[in-house]
């Protein structure tokens, strides 16, 4: 649908484009339980990230070649709220029965500072992924991610979307990485 | 004495009411922004497509960095409502190496510092003792911040911020930034209410009062030389013509002594945002009304000798109005978006009605970007804008290079008070190239690492920075230059971080 004098830009920026290197697939048909939520400040229970992050992080874990189940936070916010470290919200989304494997991540997203025009908030990143008969194999990975809104009216919501790529960069590295050990675990 | 008791007992249960249990030590940040660009300029410019950012900030604006520094004190901690606080100091400035003529770090300066403090004393009120700087948003494509309060101001504030309702209450003085070494207390009051009546609307107001009191002995506060003459303090003659006025005196000293008096300026702002519908991403609009604060003297040179002219009342009617808008438009999903910015800015001065000044003028323009997605990370971008500056008291820009034989009425006039041919500046622009946005599409999106072309003409002549040698007498050795037209490569790149 490009206009056809951008086709040869278009085609070259493609041509050029490094493409994405060791990607890892699980073996055999497995299902992922997943569920991801935000922890904010001054409020007393989670919410669900944004859809836009939740369809990167879904897509992410679908090119590993795992089924993905969502377990929705609207429906489990009382427990996961009660349940405030990565090692109980684990266990509880363990005891889901909801897949083979298990992906929690968790967020935060607070507000530091006015800076050249932006608002610059921080989003922090617990992302955990798991056997989860084998939560002893559980990898989990924190980072924080600066981003630099351009509305006042946007709050912890929107810094999660706007963290998304460096999301799914992180978490897509972690998983290649806990794959990649696992499958030389299994190798004889 | 049992009925102090009491009370005083009251207020600390009432505090320890509200006074949260524990929190967590923290963890020290750096966040920043840096912008750099190589614009070789093969027509004699410094490095800058025009003058200034009412042509769009892109290819006007030079190098810059600023970093700021955070200290959790104690984190805020998800989930409940702990006191946490924060320290933050941030230095800024433009002397970049091999991008400007100075790589000194005295170019920088510690432009912000101030503590931050929530969940203590009041729920959702967040503390902030220091600098004071707060704005309701940015006119991207100008880098403008019309909705801009305590930008000078150090101090103290109260924010408010639950559900749809976020306001801030904030005292403090704005003497060091305005007066400087000069230093007299500007006792700063203000504050800003933003709301936020429906999903898709926002709504905010805001302002601030300066006032600097009448100190009689203190020669740093305002202070009215009497019967200062304004034209005669424009051309610097002040003392001349007193003299010249009175030919039996032969001493300065009848000259008249200061009269301490008081100054106030202030500042109104207003802000309406909507957007989040159909392809409109957002709109900002900003206003800000302000009456300048006066200067506190000048000083004057006559026969050798220095003197202090106090002029409060010949520069406190000076006012701004800005206007600016912005909409960012989501033109077409996944692969066009669009910026279309305007801005208007009023200038008047009314001790001023003989000389044209930065005070006396009117401008406007408007900035429309469109960014192409050829890829999410590498994308086309194209800009273009028009200016149009006016002077409101007479000729003030130079068409030609031999300007100056026209500056009134067609003759020359050595004592003219105007500049240049003309009283009103065209400015037109064009900027194209590619942009590398590592983390993918978007017109804000940074870091962006950039490769433009840009071309401006303006009915200036050489309205750009530039060294060239201006006048027109027999002793310069280098020429003049009529150009309208100019060019400018620009590398570049911008990040937040």
């Amino acid at each position: 649908m490009r206009p056809r004098f951008l086709a040869p830009l278009v085609a070259l920026a493609v041509a050029c484009a490094p493409k994405p290197s060791g990607v890892q697939q699980v073996a055999g048909p497995a299902t992922a339980a997943v569920v991801t939520l935000l922890s904010p400040f001054d409020a007393e229970s989670i919410t669900a990230l944004p859809q836009r992050v939740n369809d990167r992080i879904d897509g992410l874990l679908q090119d590993r070649k795992f089924s993905v189940a969502r377990v929705p936070v609207g429906d489990a916010s009382a427990a996961l709220t009660a349940r405030q470290t990565t090692e109980q919200r684990l266990r509880w989304l363990a005891d889901q029965d909801q897949g083979e494997f298990v992906v929690l991540v968790e967020s935060t997203a607070v507000y530091n500072t006015q800076i050249e025009g932006r608002f610059r908030w921080s989003v922090e990143v617990v992302s955990t992924i798991a056997d989860a008969d084998e939560l002893s194999s559980a990898s989990s990975r924190r980072f924080t991610v600066p981003v630099h809104l351009q509305f006042v009216h946007e709050k912890d919501e929107a810094a999660v979307r706007a963290a998304g790529v460096v999301i799914e960069r992180q978490i897509s590295r972690q998983v290649d990485q806990w794959l990649r050990g696992q499958q030389a675990a299994n190798t004889p | 004495m049992a009925r102090t008791g009491r009370l005083v007992g009251g207020a600390l249960a009432l505090l320890a009411s509200m006074a949260p249990t524990t929190a967590l030590a923290g963890r020290a940040d750096v966040a920043g922004y840096m912008r750099l660009g190589m614009r070789p300029d093969f027509q004699g410019g410094s490095g800058t497509l025009g003058y200034w950012n009412l042509y769009g900030r892109l290819l006007n604006e030079r190098s810059y960095a600023a970093l700021e520094f955070r200290y959790d004190v104690l984190e805020r901690q998800p989930l409940n409502r702990d006191p946490w606080t924060s320290l933050h100091f941030r230095v800024e400035g433009g002397n970049i190496a091999n991008a400007g003529p100075d790589a000194s770090l005295a170019g920088f300066r510690a432009s912000q510092l101030f503590a931050r403090a929530g969940n203590v004393l009041l729920p959702d009120v967040t503390w902030q003792v220091g600098t004071l700087d707060t704005y309701f948003g940015d006119l991207g494509l100008y880098d403008f911040r019309p909705a801009q309060i305590f930008f000078e101001t150090v101090g103290a504030s109260a924010r408010y911020e639950k559900g749809p309702v976020d306001l801030l209450v904030g005292f403090g003085d704005s003497g060091w930034f305005l007066k400087g070494n000069n230093y007299n207390t500007i006792f700063t009051p203000g504050g800003t209410l933003r709301v936020r009546p429906l999903k898709h609307l926002e709504l905010g107001v805001g302002g601030m009062y300066r006032f600097e009191p009448q100190v009689d002995g203190n020669r740093n506060a305002p202070h009215d030389t009497p019967g200062l003459d304004y034209e005669d303090w424009l051309r610097g003659e002040v003392i001349q013509q007193f003299l010249a006025a009175q030919p039996n005196l032969n001493t300065i000293e009848a000259f008249p002594n200061p009269v301490a008096t008081s100054a106030q300026s202030w500042k109104a702002i207003g802000y309406v945002g909507f957007g989040g519908f159909g392809p409109i991403r957002w709109n900002n609009f900003f206003a800000s009304l302000e009456r300048l604060h006066p200067q506190s003297f000048t000083t004057e040179t006559f026969e050798g000798q220095d003197y202090t002219l106090y002029v409060t009342s010949l520069t406190d009617e000076r006012t701004v109005l800005t206007l600016g808008d912005e909409i960012q438009i989501e033109a077409w999903p996944n692969h066009l978006d669009v910026v279309l910015s305007g801005f208007y800015g009023r200038h008047t001065d009314a001790d001023n009605v003989i000389a044209p000044s930065d005070h006396n003028r009117t401008y406007m323009s408007t900035v429309l970007r469109l960014q192409y997605y050829l890829t999410d990370t590498v994308h086309w971008l194209g800009e273009g804008s028009a200016a149009q500056e006016r002077s409101d008291n007479g000729n003030a820009y130079r068409e030609h290079a031999d300007s100056i034989f026209q500056n009134t009425a067609g003759r020359a006039d050595a004592r003219g008070l105007e500049f240049g041919d003309t009283d009103t500046r065209y400015t037109f622009q064009g900027k194209t190239g590619f942009v590398l946005n590592p983390l993918g599409p978007g017109v804000f999106t940074r870091p962006s690492l950039r490769f433009l072309y840009g071309l401006q003409y303006s009915n200036q002549n050489n309205a750009f920075g530039n060294s060239f040698v201006e006048n027109i007498d027999q002793y310069n050795d280098f020429g003049n230059v009529e150009r309208h037209l100019h060019h400018v490569l620009s590398l570049e790149m911008e990040a937040w971080f």
